[in-house]
């Protein structure tokens, strides 16, 4: 098993986001989180990725204790993870938000980059090689040199990606991978995620709206209804649960025949 | 990148002809040092706040600390210039760190008042701590034999000068340059992608420190007489203005902005009231219609000429 949520619970003030949650992601899967606005989806990802701190319960990856991590050391452990309304730098280029994403693995010291030694040039010319390596994945070399904030939607989705998979993550966690984009970019977006997980050998736990995208590649899928899990199992299964069908649907009267 | 490199050149190739064109007078020596000694706090602070996107309106106290610095190593324990150049960097870099450890905590406007209440205490204490700052008095400093004359020392200020804006220049290109400029884009998403945020907004402060140290260091020897007084707000904020006059987040426009805001009360001090007007009309009409600073109307120029190249060649 490769993440697991053991009984977690967070609130803000009054107010329970996520209710005695357990949630367990095995190795090499995708796995979607689905679920009315304000469930509590995305507080779970900003858990993982350590943004916040249960009130209550455990989370672990690979074992470890991830809630003594900080949070800029999760994506070192093999966590990364995409946002909900890109989080790019939106005034630095493609290539630079990419090398971002490669941040913890670049090692040269503070005087190293300052005199520009050797080692430092050979560092950011194979970080750069890397960068080039997803962006060619990504078909977006013909952008690299262009500020982010001139670039459509639908790209700047793709970068916010890339810039999450350059460092090789184990586990990547993706807010809305396809929020705002048309079915064309979707139909892409999904054939990228299964590749990730194909190729990549990246595990994927991902938060998405968009039914057609989740039914077509997940794996697995757990729904969440303000704040608690309220069933989870393959596409098949989750469609005919009538509980998710209550949620999404509004209660099944059983009388309107009569 | 090239234009940069250009503008670079032509600067560094200019400065170092500088004293033959004037023919030495020491007068235009005087302010041209002056200029280099405000470019590379300009730069520093350009540093800080336009790349890192973490605002100081105290800077001239850290040009404080490393003038007072290197005048007290030389009077009080006889230091020689050598030494005291960079200790004075280092001194004033551990006061930076000491800054940046609770300013960093905080954003926006907040850490503007507490830079500004830093900007505004060094002068103070500088008056108050007589037994080692000679107070009101200020203190007096010799140039180092070694470049004992004005221009000799003027060079020596222009290559230190050189030197820090290539440091600069290759500090930014790098990994550090990169997450300094993530946090001022998206702290949130800088410390997703593993940038320690807080530990990285200390250090951005120490380097802005050091470098502005050494400028103070360099101030001190150069003006050969420092008193509370030269480092007061005013300093603090002429610095602030020139990075947004010359340009935000942009080496070459900070070099714009100090030789603008260094020339003109040289020009204009005989009205009085004149550089003030002139100053803050300059500082309104960038922010209004160039809010990337005057450097923009250069690269601006260069890049819509190639692009003009290009079309005529695919009409042709």
């Amino acid at each position: 098993m490769l993440l697991e949520l053991k009984k977690v619970t967070v609130s803000f003030g009054g107010l329970t986001a996520v209710n005695n949650l357990d949630l367990q992601v095995d190795e090499g899967m995708i796995f979607a989180i689905i679920g009315p606005n304000g469930a509590g989806k995305t507080t779970i990802l900003n858990c993982i990725s350590r943004f916040y701190t249960p009130c209550s319960g455990q989370i672990s990856f690979k074992g470890e204790n991830l809630l003594t991590k900080k949070t800029h050391k999760v994506l070192a452990s093999g966590i990364s993870r995409s946002f909900q309304n890109v989080e790019l730098f939106s005034k630095m280029t493609v290539l630079d938000n990419l090398l971002v994403g490669l941040h913890p693995s670049l090692k040269s010291s503070l005087l190293s980059n300052a005199f520009k030694t050797k080692k430092n040039k050979q560092e950011e010319e194979a970080a750069k090689e890397i960068a080039f390596e997803i962006l060619e994945l990504f078909d977006l070399k013909h952008h690299a040199n262009e500020e982010v904030r001139n670039l459509p939607f639908g790209i700047q989705k793709m970068i916010d990606i890339g810039r999450a998979i350059i460092s090789k993550p184990k586990l990547l966690l993706l807010d809305e991978p396809v929020a705002g984009m048309n079915i064309e970019e979707t139909k892409k977006n999904a054939e990228l995620i299964t590749r990730l997980r194909d190729e990549f050998g990246i595990t994927i736990l991902m938060i998405e709206h968009d039914m057609s995208l989740v039914m077509n590649i997940s794996d697995r899928i757990a729904v969440m209804d303000f704040g608690k899990k309220i069933a989870e199992g393959t596409v098949t299964e989750v469609q005919n649960n009538p509980k998710v069908i209550e949620a999404y649907l509004g209660e099944v009267q059983e009388d309107v025949g009569t | 990148m090239k234009i940069k490199r250009l503008q670079i050149l032509f600067i560094s190739i200019l400065l170092l002809g500088y004293p033959l064109l004037v023919g030495f007078s020491s007068y235009f020596i005087y302010v041209a040092g002056l200029f280099i000694i405000y470019a590379i706090m300009a730069m520093s602070l350009n540093l800080l706040t336009g790349f890192g996107g973490q605002i100081s309106i105290g800077h001239a106290a850290f040009l404080a600390i490393g003038a007072y610095t290197t005048a007290i190593l030389t009077l009080k324990l006889g230091l020689p210039f050598w030494l005291n150049l960079p200790l004075s960097g280092v001194i004033t870099a551990i006061v930076g760190f000491l800054i940046g450890l609770p300013a960093v905590r905080l954003s926006g406007h907040f850490l503007a008042i507490a830079t500004l209440a830093f900007g505004l205490a060094i002068p103070e204490i500088m008056l108050k701590w007589e037994g080692l700052t000679g107070g009101f008095a200020g203190l007096f400093i010799e140039k180092p034999s070694l470049f004992s004359s004005d221009t000799s020392f003027y060079y020596f200020t222009t290559v230190i000068a050189l030197i820090i804006t290539w440091l600069i220049l290759n500090l930014l290109k790098g990994n550090f340059g990169r997450a300094f400029v993530a946090i001022r884009e998206s702290e949130i998403a800088a410390e997703a992608m593993g940038v320690n945020v807080s530990l990285y907004k200390t250090l951005m402060f120490s380097i802005s420190a050091f470098f502005t140290g050494i400028a103070g260091s360099l101030y001190a020897y150069f003006v050969g007489f420092i008193s509370p007084h030269d480092f007061n707000m005013n300093i603090s904020l002429i610095v602030l203005a020139m990075i947004v006059l010359g340009g935000l987040a942009s080496i070459t426009g900070s070099i714009l902005g100090a030789f603008i805001l260094t020339i003109i009360p040289q020009v204009a001090d005989r009205f009085p009231g004149f550089t003030i007007t002139i100053t803050g009309a300059a500082l309104i009409l960038t922010i209004l219609f160039l809010p990337n600073g005057l450097i923009s109307l250069f690269n601006y120029k260069w890049k819509r000429k190639k692009t003009e190249n290009k079309q005529l060649s695919l009409e042709g």
